[in-house]
């Protein structure tokens, strides 16, 4: 394997959902002035013991369309070792949602913080989760549009801060189930970037509903998608629950951090992902997905033996890491400091990934033997 | 059928898992013989298999006590398995917790000496659980530790508050605000919930003395105790070995044990032709105080054990169902303070430890050593600091190390007379009343206090991945 290698830098990327500012669509259809703020603040517990709502510690509610803001964010990552962000980039048939905290900082070159993208190509619905359901805008994907996305993403791709691997630009697509013929997309993409002088891209599947050998698509490697795939049996008849409309499923964190651990590597190449924690009660307060018994402390676990096998498994340019995510407040995955934890989930992201620097074990146990008197 | 019921009787389980698969080619639903290779499974420990061919078995026999008993057996096992790998996992996770998430604020530290302490008066409050167990003792015996401090004794959860400190002992009842304030909390023990009253029970100063509970309950109520890091918290345990699974920068005292000075003890100061008559040379071992500690290799251990000498085991649980038939083995019930008479009446006794937080209490071990019983433990034990190989007791790695060491030492007296008057001196000086006292109440009151034996050099601490 790789491990022997001088280079242990194992690049960590955090999902950012560039969300937290007001758009004319949303206005229209969940009322004037909607944010994701709207619902993180009015999330409630639906057990005794649930942590909800999660609101925001050093930041306070931001609004991303303030560059001092996006600056803050960029800092505070690197700060902790994070490499770069990968924003969401929403594209639907031409046309673009939430696009301007993005395109705002293409265009100023600030933060100087790397970045990659990954084309969340699903619908939007009322249900906030991006299955049937009365739907708001939706994807309607057709081959004629490869070539529209492709060349509407050639300028980040140009952009001296995008994320390579391999000298080629990473690009991420949320569900290729859902392309009719992602082969021939992924082929069209890259024809283009190569007639326009980027060369290759480095495609990346990620592993949500429907996804398995990333050679059948056409892409390079698979990303990871927690909490998706996840098959840990609900924990609901252990918490006493309090909200009697709740029929949402409770997960033990840390059954489904020894489940990821199992996991067996596949033939092909999958990048991993940690997520600091996972509850979607802001968005579907009755129905929703909640982990609990996530800390600090055993999500740094997870992330540094995710460390160690990257280190272990992958060429040092193909050491990429994913963290989901960066801000997702409405599904309390967030690194961000929150009032409850502060930055520890920013400083246990620090020690894991600044740990596998150090040569020798990046995870030390103690052994049972002990001093002499 | 009857052929594979034979084999499986005498112990053959492939042949008899062969002959059943030989039943079940021919007829898939026979639903003994798919409950029979269900239940060889379970015994191999392949328990997905298990409950396969015993679900199989219940569908075409519904409502069958024997194959509903066995699903619940395998049922148990996958629980008991999910439970250890999340122990496990949380295990990694402790130093982590130790070394940042509590470790946020500066921990008290002042240069206050024990006696200029005491003109403080700051108040002291001992939280604790009356469970008539290891907490109970604990949190009476460090009130009786600090006693002239005057701690107020704040009782959580049900137990009977009855005591010589009955007149500062009180009940914690959240509902009419009955908690400890102020001042310096100390909470010994971690096996109880405080989840409803902790974030109104404002302290200047917080200490937990921690004693045995699973890495889980460890990181959800120091999570608890120090409010997720936003107040520091320190931490006291009974020896380095366990406070370095914490991290560093713990205290370390030795547990707050009692040993009467006066008390005579049975071998040491007796000749020694005496002494084998009064304590039948037999080999002393803890039963199954808790669920955890009993296993089939348990039992085999002791088997062996009682090949070396006369067994008694002290509350033996479900160790009875195994060994009620062994002669050799006599069974001693859990009593209140019945467990410095159990060590008293043994030529050694067999310390074990599976996992550091299902490891016996310290009570057991420090018993022995004060009754002058030399202590056979793991090297692997929590507690092995406290011994001195081969001068008061004697470590061992293995099961057949530790039966080859007791049949040595039962086939010398002398020797294992030696070690228990080296071990007995021992436990004078570390539990000595007066210096236990005055190290307990300079934690207590102020002081950070010297770890109580050295602390293990870097090198012996032996890195794993």
């Amino acid at each position: 394997m790789y491990s022997a290698s001088h280079d242990r830098r194992v690049r960590a990327i955090a999902f950012y959902l560039p969300q937290f500012h007001p758009i004319p669509e949303n206005d229209r259809w969940w009322g004037e002035g909607f944010t994701e703020w709207t619902n993180v603040s009015k999330a409630k517990p639906n057990f005794v013991g649930h942590y909800q709502p999660h609101l925001p510690a050093d930041s306070g509610f931001y609004d991303l369309r303030v560059p001092e803001v996006r600056e803050q964010q960029a800092a505070l990552a690197r700060e902790h070792g994070i490499h770069g962000f990968c924003y969401y980039y929403y594209w639907f048939a031409g046309k673009r949602l939430l696009e301007r905290p993005l395109e705002e900082m293409r265009i100023s070159g600030a933060p100087a913080f790397p970045y990659c993208l990954c084309w969340a190509n699903e619908n939007w619905t009322r249900r906030w989760d991006g299955a049937e359901g009365e739907v708001l805008i939706a994807q309607n994907p057709s081959r004629a549009d490869d070539e529209r996305l492709i060349r509407d993403l050639l300028p980040h791709f140009r952009d001296p801060r995008y994320i390579r691997v391999h000298g080629k630009p990473l690009l991420i697509v949320y569900r290729v189930g859902v392309l009719p013929d992602v082969r021939a997309s992924a082929s069209i993409w890259r024809d283009v970037c190569r007639r326009e002088g980027i060369g290759d891209i480095y495609l990346c599947a990620a592993k949500t509903y429907d996804t398995s050998d990333p050679a059948r698509y056409g892409f390079d490697a698979i990303v990871e998608f927690p909490p998706h795939g996840v098959r840990t049996p609900p924990v609901n008849a252990q918490v006493q629950i309090t909200n009697p409309d709740f029929d949402g499923t409770i997960v033990d964190y840390r059954r489904y951090v020894i489940d990821s651990l199992a996991r067996l590597d596949p033939a092909w190449v999958v990048h991993r992902t940690a997520m600091p924690g996972w509850d979607n009660a802001a968005r579907r307060p009755d129905h929703a997905l909640t982990f609990i018994h996530a800390t600090p402390e055993i999500y740094e676990v997870w992330l540094r033996e995710l460390v160690a096998r990257t280190v272990e498994k992958r060429v040092p340019e193909e050491r990429l890491l994913f963290i989901n995510a960066w801000n997702e407040w409405a599904e309390a995955a967030h690194l961000e400091p929150d009032q409850r934890y502060g930055r520890q989930y920013l400083e246990a992201t620090q020690r894991a990934l600044s740990d596998a620097l150090v040569c020798g074990a990046p995870f030390a146990r103690f052994s049972a033997r002990a001093a002499i008197a | 059928m009857r052929q594979a019921l034979t084999y499986q009787i005498a112990g053959q389980l492939d042949e008899a898992a062969a002959a059943y698969q030989e039943v079940l080619a021919q007829a898939p639903s026979t639903h003994d013989a798919l409950h029979m290779a269900g239940a060889i499974e379970l015994t191999r420990g392949n328990l997905d298999k298990a409950e396969r061919l015993i679900t199989a078995a219940m569908a075409v026999r519904p409502s069958y006590n024997a194959i509903e008993h066995n699903l619940r057996l395998v049922h148990d096992a996958k629980f008991a398995a999910l439970l250890s790998k999340t122990e496990d996992l949380c295990e990694r996770a402790l130093p982590i917790l130790g070394e940042f998430a509590l470790a946020r604020g500066k921990p008290h530290m002042n240069s206050i000496s024990a006696e200029g302490a005491t003109s403080l008066k700051k108040p002291i409050h001992l939280i604790g659980r009356l469970d008539a167990g290891e907490s109970e003792q604990s949190l009476r015996r460090i009130a009786d530790l600090v006693a002239p401090h005057e701690p107020t004794v704040w009782c959580v959860g049900d137990g009977i508050v009855e005591s010589a400190h009955a007149r500062n002992m009180r009940r914690v009842d959240a509902m009419v605000g009955a908690m400890p304030r102020g001042g310096t909390h100390v909470y010994v023990g971690v096996d109880y919930n405080c989840a409803s009253w902790i974030d109104r029970a404002d302290a200047d100063r917080v200490i937990v003395f921690c004693g045995s509970a699973a890495p889980s309950f460890y990181i959800e109520q120091l999570r608890a105790l120090a409010r997720d890091g936003s107040r520091a918290i320190e931490l006291v345990f009974p020896s380095q070995a366990m406070a370095a699974r914490f991290g560093r920068g713990h205290h370390v005292l030795p547990p707050p044990f009692g040993v009467d000075p006066h008390a005579e003890r049975v071998v040491a100061d007796v000749p020694m032709q005496e002494s084998d008559a009064r304590t039948e040379r037999s080999i002393g071992v803890i039963g199954q105080a808790r669920d955890s500690v009993a296993d089939a290799t348990d039992v085999d251990l002791l088997r062996a054990l009682a090949g070396a000498g006369p067994l008694r085991i002290y509350d033996p649980g479900r160790l009875r169902y195994s060994l009620g038939t062994n002669a050799r083995v006599r069974f001693i019930p859990r009593r209140r303070d019945g467990i410095a008479e159990f060590v008293a009446r043994t030529t050694c006794f067999v310390h074990r430890a599976a996992t550091w937080w299902t490891e016996p209490a310290h009570q057991e071990l420090f018993a022995a050593m004060a009754a002058s019983i030399p202590v056979l433990c793991p090297s692997s034990s929590i507690f092995a600091e406290y011994i001195d190989d081969g001068v008061d007791g004697m470590f061992y790695v293995t099961d057949a190390e530790c039966v080859a060491k007791v049949t040595d030492l039962m086939r010398e007296p002398t020797r294992a007379v030696e070690m228990g008057r080296a071990a007995r001196t021992k436990a004078m000086r570390l539990f000595d009343l007066q210096q236990l006292s005055r190290r307990y109440a300079a934690l207590l009151c102020g002081d950070r206090v010297e770890p109580a034996v050295a602390p293990p050099s870097s090198a012996e601490l032996v890195l794993e991945r």
